[in-house]
């Protein structure tokens, strides 16, 4: 009998896209069956693979808008979210199933019956366990490709600039303007994008913080009370959902250096007017 | 002079009023800055955090000119 072969070209096939062209493509019990024989990390197979030229199957549906290229480079990435709740999950589910090749997630709480309006991840089954660890699990099922690192964790002293040497592009997805305020500092001593998004009712904001700006200060004092708009108006799921798209597009561009022109401005969308506007702070 | 006005999030209830029409447009006398048309609307100043004319980050101080288009967001933070 013939030995089996192990090598990444065996296991492609041909797929044609809607153009009519054909790409070498790849499944994932393939991938994993050859990491194990070869004794490789998941995440590193599939970026072996994708420099041979051959796309996993679970990207097929990315091209072209994502490259073959670009996603290499989203396989070579490392992004962090801070928070986990209503937009940090929606963020880290999207980044998950784009392929960014490490996920460091951030928060210190557990899933409870307020979060079931609006936080992917959270059901019946999830209530009283860790945030990050459910996610954790879960987006191992979405994409094994991705290596998640779970800290249950609160980033609340601008000294935890450590936890964030690895990463390209740092996302917030917190809710307390004074947690944002020290995140913020945390971004420019690591001298770091920072994804700022906030949601209040049906409506959200998103913009890019550069290391160099000081745009946080101008969004809070870290001194705002339980009237801000949010505890007012309530977060439906439609918000951060929205929201978290909106970030985790910035995340892309930043990370593919796309459409930098014009990313320091605010960008508020209303779903329920609806409007969006941009603008200069 | 007439100025578009958005108020948004919990601030936009202030926007019903009889002297913004239903574009949004505020009527008010000149000289007058936003300062004095969030007055007139009577938009608590203790509820506001940015302040846009035409786009751009501005103070309450800022002079308005006809059709200028004045944002004002209240302090959003949930997530």
């Amino acid at each position: 009998m013939m030995p089996k072969d192990h090598s990444l070209e065996s296991r492609a096939r041909i797929e044609k896209d809607s153009q009519g062209k054909s790409h070498r493509v790849i499944c994932d019990p393939d991938l994993l069956e050859l990491a194990d024989i070869l004794n490789t990390p998941v995440h590193q197979m599939y970026l072996k693979s994708m420099e041979k030229g051959i796309l996993p199957l679970r990207y097929f549906r990315n091209m072209p808008s994502i490259t073959l290229k670009q996603q290499i480079i989203l396989q070579r990435s490392q992004v962090a979210v801070v928070g986990a709740g209503g937009l940090g999950g929606h963020v880290i589910e999207g980044l998950c199933r784009l392929g960014i090749g490490a996920l460091h997630i951030f928060d210190p709480d557990s899933f409870d019956e307020t979060n079931l309006n609006r936080q992917v991840f959270t059901d019946q089954n999830t209530l009283g366990n860790a945030k990050v660890e459910v996610m954790q699990e879960c987006c191992r099922l979405i994409n094994p490709a991705v290596q998640i690192t779970a800290h249950r964790i609160a980033v609340k002293d601008p000294n935890q600039d450590a936890l964030f040497v690895d990463v390209q592009v740092i996302v917030d997805g917190l809710d307390t303007p004074g947690d944002r305020l020290i995140l913020a500092a945390i971004a420019r001593k690591c001298r770091l994008p920072l994804v700022h998004g906030a949601v209040a009712g049906f409506a959200g904001r998103v913009m890019i913080i550069q290391p160099s700006d000081n745009s946080m200060e101008m969004l809070y004092s870290g001194k705002e009370s339980a009237c801000s708009s949010e505890h007012l108006l309530g977060t439906p799921v439609l918000s951060p959902a929205l929201i978290a798209s909106f970030q985790t597009m910035a995340v892309l561009n930043i990370l593919l250096g796309k459409n930098q022109a014009g990313e320091s401005r605010m960008i508020y969308v209303d779903l329920e007017t609806p409007s969006l506007d941009l603008f200069e702070l | 002079m007439q100025i578009e006005i958005r108020l948004f999030a919990t601030l936009a209830s202030y926007a019903d009023h009889e002297d913004v029409d239903s574009d949004g447009c505020l009527s008010i006398e000149g000289p007058a800055t936003i300062r004095d048309a969030l007055l007139h609307l009577g938009v608590p100043e203790q509820d506001i955090k940015l302040v846009f004319l035409n786009g751009v980050g501005a103070s309450l101080d800022s002079s308005l000119k006809d059709k200028d288009r004045v944002g004002i967001f209240p302090p959003i933070g949930g997530g």
